[in-house]
This record gives structure tokens, sequence and C-alpha cells, in this order.
């Protein structure tokens, strides 16, 4: 890992996807024949590297769970910059689509996720970092059952941008209320909240708050989980984006808009999806929900939780003849959630 | 604080760039005689027929001074620069970190970035010369570097303007060399943080003076901002070490007193198993299976073993440190130290630095070209070159160079492996 490893080290296989700051190769290590992501950074003759990318590896060389993506190389030459991850079978989206029934998951599978992505997310957290851009195309799935938080490209940079550096847009539909009022002190809350919204998706296979612009994102959630007021949310009023003339909804009942989920899960969904930043549960206590008693988590993850673990998630039939890496078609969002 | 441990014990930072003193000191000693070999040899070429004065950056340009009638009237061996000694380098390094944080502080960045642009530049340095490589430039590239790290999105344009350079490549053209010469570790830990927490916990014992407290961090943030970065500090101790060295040297009593809380309550450390470069004590027990030995022996440890070992590590990092006291920052600056002691090495740097690497400008045009001229002969013919993949497009220059000069050997011009 201190960049000897040369580009001729590994086969360029398939596209998996492409952006304007980078474009991930599936790729194979030509000793081993491991399988790998490799993310090829675009070199700006202007600017130099990428501090985008110089941030992403500054976090990834620290940052090593076996919920984030590991970073295995770093290439560079005089001309290109290559990232060299474990390769993971396709993202959370495209598992949904895939695997969904209309893109709803089974409530097991759902409940292995969520550990695995609030231990991804606990760990961050632990070491200081926020994800910031937590979504079903960031979460890594292979054939394992195994869940990863990819794409550090914008975590712990300075503000949250409205869109990368291309014309894409980056989605509003798991971007926390306080965040969207115009915070700038915001804090490791706003990725509990993106964990709730992927929860309430995994369950019913569409966005929960799938807003087009800033305003209509702030709407939409304030329908399901009532408009604040001074009173329920101290110092409201002096967040750049409070307005006074917001419509009053008021709050609904989660159980009702998501019936699929048991109360449980409800419990801790409510808990995560909290409008005020200060009330939203830490990934560490999530971790320790009673909804996650019964958790079957994937075999390579049962030793971290034996006492949670009786018998591994995929333990479906196919699993055995290289499980849904077939299934997942390997064109992935813009960086492949790398 | 104990879990604090155990996650700096995974850093980068402690992983690739803690050592033991003797082990800093071999680095430099070897990463110094393999420069001078690499020169000597490059120079002993070059003078047969190019006086040393007008040696030409690009060695393959067509105008070659082959002709040239040489002065010393020789063709034979020409006499070899006086080489920098690992102990020249070293003071040169200082010199250098000096001037980054004049500059860093000229630029108003903040303590973290010139923090940072700091540790990256002397980490560059261990594995590569000042012979080689042109300090003065590198030092504005990892000022540039270190503002990308901590994510302060710098434009070029403004920084040429601050360090009062032309072009874009000038500061360009060195990043790709120190991000390879820090092995991709970008992130560093800093004890400002640490510092921070510490105060908190003297406001909460109650019965220190506001005032006192205040002065005390005021005084140790500013030997943060100085001591560690100047001298070798983060290479051999803990963040928490250096703050609490620096505590010790704003108020002593203060840092004993830190020291006594925090180890009344302290676990066990694993006795076996500590495989550190830097002398750090290992005051935790996370793993729950050593949690009732622990309480065995808790009692036996706490308030002697664990806490003198401690005492002894922030001592020894509270000596380093106060051999370049803030005060010092204006030693460097002074001219009659730098007449003394900086421009004779100076003189001697400019005669024994590395003809094709001091130029960065041209040394990337140079590897540019090559690494594409290298890329082309691979996809065609057999060239020879090809057999030199080892060095492949890396080091598409630095190969050809080698064969230029006759030498067979393909090391890491950049230092071994760590």
């Amino acid at each position: 890992m201190d960049g000897k490893r040369q580009q001729s080290s590994f086969q360029q296989l398939e596209k998996l996807g492409e952006g304007t700051y980078a474009t991930v190769f599936k790729g194979r290590n030509r000793e081993t024949g491991e399988l790998v992501a490799l993310k090829e950074i675009h070199l700006d003759s202007e600017e130099g590297t990428p501090s985008t990318a110089i941030r992403e590896i500054s976090l990834m060389k620290e940052l090593k769970h076996e919920n984030i993506v590991a970073l295995h190389d770093v290439i560079h030459t005089e001309n290109k910059l290559m990232l060299v991850f474990e390769f993971m079978d396709g993202d959370l989206k495209k598992y949904m689509d895939t695997h969904g029934d209309r893109g709803a998951l089974k409530p097991h599978v759902i409940k292995s996720f969520m550990y695995q992505l609030l231990k991804g997310i606990d760990f961050c957290h632990k070491n200081r970092v926020l994800h910031r851009d937590l979504k079903p195309q960031n979460l890594l799935i292979n054939s394992k059952g195994s869940l990863k938080l990819g794409d550090f490209g914008l975590a712990r940079a300075f503000g949250i941008p409205v869109n990368t550096f291309s014309n894409e847009v980056v989605t509003l539909w798991y971007r926390a209320p306080d965040v969207l009022l115009g915070s700038r002190t915001y804090n490791t809350s706003i990725d509990i909240w993106s964990a709730g919204c992927i929860m309430a998706e995994m369950y019913t296979g569409r966005p929960l708050f799938p807003g087009t612009t800033n305003e209509d994102q702030i709407v939409r959630i304030f329908r399901i989980m009532g408009t604040p007021t001074a009173n329920t949310w101290p110092g409201l009023t002096q967040f750049p984006e409070y307005k006074t003339n917001w419509q009053m909804y008021a709050t609904q009942n989660l159980s009702s808009i998501l019936p699929q989920i048991d109360q449980l899960g409800i419990d801790l969904l409510s808990r995560m999806l909290q409008l005020r930043p200060e009330l939203r549960i830490s990934a560490h206590d999530a971790l320790k929900h009673p909804w996650f008693r019964d958790l079957l988590v994937p075999q390579q993850q049962a030793q971290q939780a034996p006492h949670l673990s009786q018998q591994p998630i995929m333990q479906q039939p196919q699993q055995q003849h290289g499980g849904y890496q077939q299934t997942v078609p390997s064109q992935q969002g813009p960086y492949g959630g790398y | 604080m104990a879990t604090e441990d155990v996650r700096y014990r995974e850093s980068s930072q402690f992983r690739l760039w803690s050592f033991s003193h003797s082990q800093l000191a071999a680095m430099r000693e070897n990463t110094n005689a393999k420069a001078v070999a690499s020169i000597s040899e490059r120079l002993s070429s070059l003078g047969a027929t190019v006086p040393p004065s007008s040696i030409p950056m690009d060695i393959s340009a067509p105008t070659s001074t082959a002709n040239t009638p040489d002065p010393e009237g020789g063709g034979g061996t020409p006499r070899l620069p006086e080489f920098l000694s690992p102990a020249d380098e070293a003071t040169m390094v200082t010199f250098y970190t000096a001037e980054l944080m004049r500059a860093g502080a000229h630029a108003e960045f903040s303590d973290e970035i010139i923090a940072t642009a700091a540790t990256l530049f002397r980490r560059f340095y261990v594995t590569n010369s000042i012979m080689t490589y042109p300090p003065q430039e590198m030092l504005v590239v990892a000022l540039f570097f270190g503002c990308k790290a901590e994510g302060a999105f710098p434009r070029i344009t403004d920084f040429l303007k601050t360090f009062g350079r032309e072009r874009p490549e000038e500061i360009l053209a060195g990043e790709f060399l120190l991000f390879r010469g820090i092995r991709f570790s970008i992130d560093v830990k800093h004890p400002f943080r640490a510092l921070r927490g510490a105060v908190m916990e003297l406001r909460s014992l109650g019965d220190i003076e506001e005032t006192r407290i205040e002065a005390a961090e005021r005084r140790a943030k500013d030997i943060l901002r100085f001591s560690p970065l100047i001298t070798d500090a983060y290479f051999h101790y803990t963040p928490s070490q250096i703050m609490m060295a620096a505590l010790s040297l704003a108020d002593r009593s203060l840092a004993e007193r830190l020291i006594q809380a925090t180890f009344h309550h302290v676990n066990v450390p694993e006795i076996s198993g500590t495989n550190s470069g830097a002398d750090t004590p290992n005051p935790t027990t996370t793993n729950t299976k050593e949690t009732n030995k622990s309480e065995d022996n808790k009692a036996f440890i706490i308030g002697s073993y664990v806490r003198d070992k401690v005492l002894g590590t922030i001592e020894s990092c509270r000596d380093m440190l106060s051999k370049e006291l803030p005060e010092r920052k204006e030693h460097w600056a002074n001219r009659a130290v730098y007449k003394a002691q900086v421009v004779p090495l100076k003189k001697k740097l400019n005669k024994c630095h590395d003809p094709d690497r001091w130029n960065l400008v041209e040394l990337q045009k140079v590897r540019r070209e090559q690494a594409l001229s290298s890329t082309k002969k691979l996809d065609g013919s057999e060239d020879e070159s090809a057999a030199l993949k080892d060095d492949g497009a890396v080091f598409g220059s630095e190969a050809k160079r080698r064969k230029v000069s006759g030498n067979k050997k393909l090391e890491d011009p950049f230092g071994g492996p760590l």
C-alpha cells in the first residue's frame, strides 16, 4: 500500500461507471487473480491532483473496517492517479432493483444490511469522519451479503456541495433537515438521517422523501414528520432557510405510512428520523437497539457478533453457485459506488 | 483515552511514519548515502565533457555541449564537489521547515494546514535527500498539498500570487513527487485537539484558577504550533504525548496534575504485544477476554508501572521540544545565523545537487515525454526498455538515465520501502 505496485499489475476489465472526477473499471490482479475496482482519477492540469481525491485517499488509508470498502493500493504516475479498491458485486440500489419485490427487500435482509450500515457509520464517526453522502448507490454489496460504505469523495469536505464537479446533482433525498435548513454546524447525526431514509426505502422500494429542490425536499419531510415550530425545535428560527410561511403539517404516524415495518423497527426508525439533530440516535446506540436482537448476519461477520447470529443470512441455495454475482449488473451509477 | 490510543495505533502515522530514534537516523543516513552515490556517478559521467557550471537540465537536449572545450583542461576524472553530510541535511531540513512555517503564517493558513504541510515536508525528506529535490520549491508544494489535505480547496492562482511564482507548473510539478514520497499517507494526527481535551479536563477538576489554565493553554498552543513541527517529535511520539510535553513546558505542575487524575482509573496495559516504534504506553483493554485478567492486576499496575512509563516518555518528548521553543522562530530568520549556518550549506548545495532533478518543471516535462514514448515502445516493438518493467511507467526516465550511465542496478531512487 505504498504505491510500489504498477499499473501493469492489473488487467483492466469492463467499465463500471464514469463521472467527471473519476472512471471506475473492474480489474484483475495479474499475480493473484483477485478482482479489484480501479478508480481512475482524472488529473486536472490546472489544479493538480483533485482535492476530492486527496481527501478520499487520506480517509481511506485510515478507515480499515469490514463495513467500509477497502483501499488496497494507490498507483500514481506522471499522468494518472488510480485507486485500487476491493471488488464488490454491486450497489444497494441495483440490488434492490434486481432482488427486491418491486424494489422492496425481505425483512431479514434489511436488518442485516442496516446492522452493517450502522457498523460502518459507527466506525467512521468514532474516527471523526462524516460520510455526508450516504445513499443506496454508495452502499456496496457482495455475494456474501456484506454491505460496505463506499465513495468517500465528499466525506468531511467543507460544506455539502449542491453538485459534484459536474452537472449531476448530488441527490437531496437522504439529506438531513438541519442541513437543508442551512446549518453549518451539522455533525454525525446527518449520516444517521440518511441511514433512516435508506431503511425505509429498503422496505418500500421507493425513496421516502424524493424531493426535487431544496424547498420541495423540506416540505416532503415536514409532510410526514410534521412541521417544526420554535417550540418543538428551539433555535429553529435561526436557520438561514427558516421560513415563516411554511405550511403546517401534523406529525404522521410512521407505522401507518410504513405498515411493512414491525413495531421495534418503527421505534428505531423514528429515533433515526428525528428532525432535531441532537435528538437523533447515535450509530453506537442504534446498534444496541432491541430490533437487532434477532439479527441474522452473513457468515464472514458472524464472528464479530456471535451472540447475535444463529445462522448466516445468505444461505439461499443460489449462494453456493456464486450467489447473486451474475444477477447484479455491473453497470453502476456515476462512479459505480466507489 | 484508552480507545483513542488503540485507534492511533491503526493510523498510518503510527504504522508508516513512527520510528525509533535509531531507525530514523539510519534511514536518513541511507538516504544521504544513496543521493551521494547517485549524484557522484551522474556528475562523473557528465564531468568529462561538461563544465559543472553549465550542466544542461535536459540531457537529451539536441544542443548538446559535447564539443564545448573543458576549461579544467582535463578529460580525466573531474573533481567531485563536497556533499552535504547527514548532519548538514538535518540543519537544512530544519531551516526550510522554519521557512515553510513562516510562509504559511504569511499566507494566513490555519494551524492545521501549516502543521500538516510541515509534517509532510519532513516526511518527504526522510527518504529523499535535500540534494536531490530543491527544498525551497518543495516547501511551497507541501503548503499547497497541505491545504488540499485539510480540505481547504486552494486556488492555484492565489498560491502563485502569494508565493511569487509565475506558472502553475512550478507548484504542480512537485506535487506528484511529494505525494509519492509520503507514501500516500496524507492524514496527519495533530496534538491541538488533545490540548482542547486536556483544558476541559483541567477545568472539570474545579479547583484551578481559570487564568492559570488559560495561560497554560496559550503557551502550550504556541509551543504546539512550532516546537513539535520543527523537531522530530511527530516521528517519535503520539499526539497526546506531544500535547502533554507542551503542557508540561507551559506549566509543569498542571501537567502532572492531569497525569495523576488520568491514571487514577486506568486499565492494565497488555504487557506483551506492544509492537511500537513510538514508545507509547498502551493503557487499554477493549478486548473483553482480557478484562478479568486486567481486574486482577489493576491494583498492582496503577500508579506505578504505566504512570512511570508515561512520565518517562513525556519527559523525553519535553526535552526534544525544549530545544526548539517558540522563541526560536526568529532564530533562522536572523541574518547572522543565516549567514553563519545556512549560507555555507547553500553554497555546498549549489555544487552538489542532483543535476537532473533540481529543476522540477523540466524534470516533469522530461518524465512525461519519456513515459509517453516508453508506452509507445512497450506497445510496439520489443524495445530493450521493456525489460525494465519493474521501473515501468513511473520511473521510465529513471531507468533510461541509469542505462545511459551504465548502471544496471535498479534501486528505488525514492528510497527503499519503509
